[in-house]
């Protein structure tokens, strides 16, 4: 939950930074975004393992085709709480949760969502890149074939188009019937990627995906998450606070549980308004 | 503002803030050297205001290096980062008050000699001290992070311009009446101006504090 404002190095009121002085939408605090930009809607949202709470009434709105970075210490719930866009926590015995939480206006924990369904549409991509021990084509073709029936020929366009879209067509196009366990790192990240988008979600969420991959690999998925959310809605947990300041366009500080601030990503990494969030940024945090 | 968990940052950051306070006090020596040397037609100050110039330069040049290698390293963000961009702000602001302590410094050479009886001499001592007070009170400011301070010598600098024209204005007549001293009556405008524009700095600096402090950019007046 957002605090009031903190005090600052000579103990006056910080000022809210002035978004119109920035020229940017990716300045203005997601808060001051139209409802109808909004993809999640999270209200109020709380998490328990059993009897300990792991996320703390949690309430923001992801913008709708924009990229969202989750930041915070280890534990803090980041990854717990993206878990939550796709019902990922469902498959825990011991976790009960409350509060909201709306994708395009549809409560996903009602009963009659589809939970198959809602992970089609939030598609999710984990730190370790975990390609299926198929082929190349059959990595993407999977999804798609559970989830549609097509014909041969659009099945391949649609694999051609997953890979074109991950960036890694150019790549693999010569030998899709290799296994994708023979491709690097960075490249199995980028199929996991395709396989994700070739069945057109609606959300993409990124688990810590480039903290296995080597620094032009990871600059690799970076470029691809910047071209993706021309037509996806993506939230990234990140460890590097240097790669949330360089793709996403808002950002959530969470700390043990609680969502500190969140606000536009030039906001956070300029002038904070936590103390928290500005300790943790700047390497102050013990 | 509690410490780094690095202490190395720590240490690099009070270096970068020890070198501009450095740079900042050698211009403001340099800036009452050269007046001084101005106002008593003293060629040997001026000579010397000339030669520490040179020292400025290489205080900024080195503070330029140091800014550098910090952000390369150590990629600051949030309050490290304004404090990282006041610093190198500053820094060009002071060199440049370097830059216009050693103009006035030369202009004691195209004097034939300073005539304190003249009437610009009052509205010209005035804007000195003026000025001479903001470039203080803008480091001073800086130093302590002091907004409020920071604003009032921010409007101040609408006294000085006013100041400013009324020397022009007295040198102006002066050569209207007298036309046989219009190099030394000219370089005593070059050193008005110069002095209008270290107030210009001191203003600078002193925005710099509320960015500092608040982030918020008010420059230009665009607030």
């Amino acid at each position: 939950m957002m605090k009031e404002n903190d005090k600052s190095m000579d103990g006056s009121a910080r000022v809210k930074l002035d978004s119109t002085l920035v020229g940017s939408t990716e300045s203005v605090s997601p808060d001051q975004l139209p409802e109808t930009e909004t993809c999640l809607n999270v209200q109020d949202l709380s998490l328990y393992y059993g009897d300990k709470i792991a996320l703390q009434d949690i309430t923001m709105r992801i913008p709708r085709k924009r990229v969202t970075a989750l930041i915070g210490p280890s534990g803090c719930g980041k990854s717990t709480l993206i878990r939550c866009f796709n019902r990922m926590n469902d498959l825990i015995d011991s976790v009960r949760i409350e509060g909201r939480i709306e994708l395009n206006g549809l409560e996903i924990h009602d009963k009659e969502v589809d939970v198959s369904q809602l992970r089609r549409r939030v598609g999710m991509v984990f730190q370790r890149p975990n390609p299926f021990p198929k082929t190349i084509y059959e990595n993407v073709a999977y999804g798609l074939r559970l989830s549609e029936k097509l014909p041969k020929s659009e099945l391949d366009d649609r694999v051609e188009w997953g890979l074109k879209s991950a960036a890694l067509w150019d790549e693999v196009q010569d030998r899709l019937n290799d296994s994708a366990l023979g491709l690097s790192g960075g490249q199995q990240q980028r199929l996991v990627i395709a396989r994700a988008v070739a069945v057109k979600p609606s959300v993409l969420l990124l688990d810590e995906p480039a903290s296995a991959l080597d620094p032009i690999s990871t600059l690799k998925i970076e470029e691809l998450i910047a071209q993706l959310k021309a037509d996806y809605t993506i939230v990234i947990v990140t460890h590097n606070m240097q790669q949330a300041a360089r793709v996403s366009d808002y950002t959530g500080f969470l700390y043990l549980g609680e969502m500190i601030e969140f606000d536009s990503t030039v906001t956070i990494f300029t002038n904070p308004q936590e103390q928290k969030t500005e300790d943790y940024i700047t390497g102050r945090y013990g | 503002m509690s410490k780094h968990i690095s202490g190395e940052y720590d240490k690099e950051l009070q270096t970068l803030q020890t070198t501009l306070t450095t740079l900042g006090g050698v211009a403001e020596q340099q800036l009452e050297n050269a007046m001084r040397a101005f106002l008593t037609n003293d060629s040997n100050l001026a000579a010397q205001v000339k030669a520490t110039e040179l020292q400025i330069n290489r205080y900024a040049i080195e503070l330029d290096r140091e800014v550098t290698s910090v952000i390369a390293r150590r990629q600051p963000a949030a309050a490290d980062l304004r404090l990282i961009v006041s610093i190198l702000k500053n820094g060009t602001d002071i060199e440049r008050v370097g830059d216009e302590a050693e103009r006035i410094a030369k202009m004691s050479d195209r004097l034939s000699l300073y005539d304190s009886s003249k009437p610009y001499h009052g509205p010209l001592t005035e804007l000195y001290g003026r000025v001479s007070n903001a470039l203080r009170t803008s480091l001073d400011v800086y130093a302590r992070l002091d907004v409020e301070t920071a604003l009032q010598t921010i409007a101040g600098d609408r006294e000085v311009d006013a100041l400013y024209d009324v020397v022009v204005k007295k040198v102006t007549d002066e050569m209207t009446r007298n036309q046989t001293r219009l190099t030394s009556d000219l370089s005593i405008i070059w050193v008005a101006r110069s002095l209008e524009r270290i107030s210009d700095h001191a203003k600078n600096i002193c925005e710099t504090v509320v960015y500092l402090v608040h982030g918020q950019n008010i420059m230009h007046n665009v607030l």
